[in-house]
């Protein structure tokens, strides 16, 4: 009877936390929200899977948890180095913490993305810069809610809509953050249709929804051959902390665009980004731990991410509304919103509202544009803060 | 009440942090208003090389455009879908008149 009572003290029944079960239960919404409403199912179904696999609670003496990871000691008796090796889930996160998976994430979405209507329209890179006005004042935000530089500038990035961008600075910067800013960035990024509609509806007339675009010139072979190049090169002469995610999405790119590496950038743009994504997600949700997650850090944290999301938005709309002040062909304001980097979903929100106006009114194609430029940006900035806070 | 109470905005002033933030958004900026300018001045430089080196069809490009004649599967369902919605519409409004 005695061990029936023993095991039974081991349970995760026994031990579970008040914090462990809301986890749970967050897991659980996301996969529900995946699922039901088709917000980012890619992510949000790993991340609740790894939520709910991080808050079952740990027996004693077994090492279950992403947090537990091998290490070297001295036994104190015989002298000797004693190696323990860490939980399994550590070894996967690994590729989270040392910031390796979102360089690779990078390189697939280099390989998938189509810059001709960037270069086709190089106007509306602009917007893209406009965007990253929300990754840095929400650092302003942060550092007037104090936390120190480095951290401030990790919860800034979230503004950059980029969970992999976010991911990679706070695992430089702010590790013992890493946590809830990957949440915080991958959970607005599915929120986008949620968070930008409003602010991109209070910002615009009826009469600037409605404006067309020109549709974009055809972009030659060649022209989309030395873009990638150019492009890093400029971007990292200026900014060089941006090397790592910059390097490998133009290399992606130019896999995608060089016509004679077609394998190697269809495997960089399917199976290779589809393996990086479920390990980075399901590793993601199992670091959140009630323990190390529930804490009012985490709460400022989701704070700031919203606004961030909301300031950029904000940041893309008005930056496009002044620049109709000074262009003949004008610009429909709404596709300054796609200037967050969140690839391909504030596009198509763009698309959206837009088409709520006007049915026929195709705003997609010229979304993509501020939409890409916002990836490239919101990785300078990463670098910037990077090489700045360091 | 307690967000108000942690928030200090002198705090922002101290360790340069608008300097950080001002001198980051200008770089950001930086970089992308010189890819703004390659992009725009992209086609007039390949205008100006292809006088000394004129672009020859090659082999991948050529096979890139003979594939890209035919839509695939995804395109072909698109454009069935669409047919198929523009007579559903048509089909219904035509009865509507009846």
């Amino acid at each position: 009877m005695s061990i029936l009572f023993e095991f039974l003290s081991t349970t995760g029944f026994a031990s579970m936390t008040w914090g462990n079960l809301i986890m749970i239960l967050i897991g659980i919404v996301f996969i529900f929200l995946a699922i039901t409403k088709d917000y980012e199912p890619l992510l949000l179904v790993p991340i609740g899977m790894g939520a709910i696999v991080g808050n079952i609670p740990l027996i004693e003496g077994m090492s279950l948890s992403v947090y537990q990871q091998h290490q070297w000691s001295l036994d104190a008796v015989t002298g000797e180095i004693v190696y323990t090796p860490g939980s399994v889930l550590s070894y996967l996160y690994f590729g989270v913490s040392w910031g390796i998976y979102p360089p690779l994430i990078f390189l697939g979405i280099g390989a998938m993305t189509d810059f001709s209507t960037m270069l086709s329209n190089p106007k509306l890179v602009l917007l893209g810069a406009a965007a990253q006005v929300g990754v840095f004042l929400t650092f302003l935000g942060a550092l007037a809610l104090d936390f120190s530089l480095k951290e401030a500038g990790a919860i800034g990035i979230i503004g950059g809509a980029d969970g992999p961008t976010s991911i990679f600075l706070s695992s430089r910067l702010a590790p013992d953050l890493l946590g809830p800013i990957a949440i915080a960035a991958y959970s607005y990024m599915a929120l986008v249709p949620v968070i930008q509609p409003p602010i991109m509806k209070l910002l615009t007339s009826r009469d600037e929804r409605l404006i067309r675009m020109k549709p974009p010139r055809k972009v030659s072979t060649r022209e989309k051959m030395i873009f990638p190049l150019a492009a890093f090169l400029i971007c990292t002469m200026i900014a060089p902390g941006a090397i790592v995610l910059l390097g490998m999405m133009f290399f992606g790119n130019l896999l995608k665009e060089s016509l004679v590496t077609e394998r190697l950038a269809a495997t960089a743009r399917t199976a290779m980004i589809d393996i990086v994504t479920v390990l980075l997600g399901f590793c993601v949700g199992a670091s959140t731990q009630a323990s190390t997650f529930l804490t009012n850090e985490s709460l400022l944290i989701f704070g700031l991410g919203a606004l961030s999301f909301a300031v950029a938005t904000a940041g893309g709309v008005l930056f496009a509304k002044f620049m109709n002040l000074f262009l003949e062909e004008k610009i429909n304001p709404l596709v300054g919103a796609a200037g967050v980097s969140a690839v391909p979903d504030s596009a198509r929100v763009v698309q959206m509202v837009g088409q709520q106006e006007d049915p026929h009114n195709f705003l997609l194609m010229h979304a993509m544009a501020p939409n890409v430029a916002g990836v490239i940006g919101s990785a300078v900035a990463a670098g910037v803060l990077w090489a700045v806070l360091s | 009440m307690i967000l108000a109470a942690v928030f200090d905005a002198s705090r922002m002033v101290k360790g340069e942090g608008i300097a950080i933030a001002g001198t980051g958004l200008l770089i950001v900026f930086a970089a992308l208003v010189l890819i703004t300018l390659f992009i725009a001045a992209l086609p007039r430089i390949l205008e100006a090389v292809a006088k000394v080196l004129p672009e020859v069809p090659d082999r991948h490009a050529a096979a890139d455009a003979s594939e890209s004649l035919l839509p695939d599967d995804a395109v072909l369902a698109a454009i069935g879908f669409v047919l198929h919605h523009e007579l559903q519409k048509q089909v219904e409004s035509a009865g509507n008149k009846n």
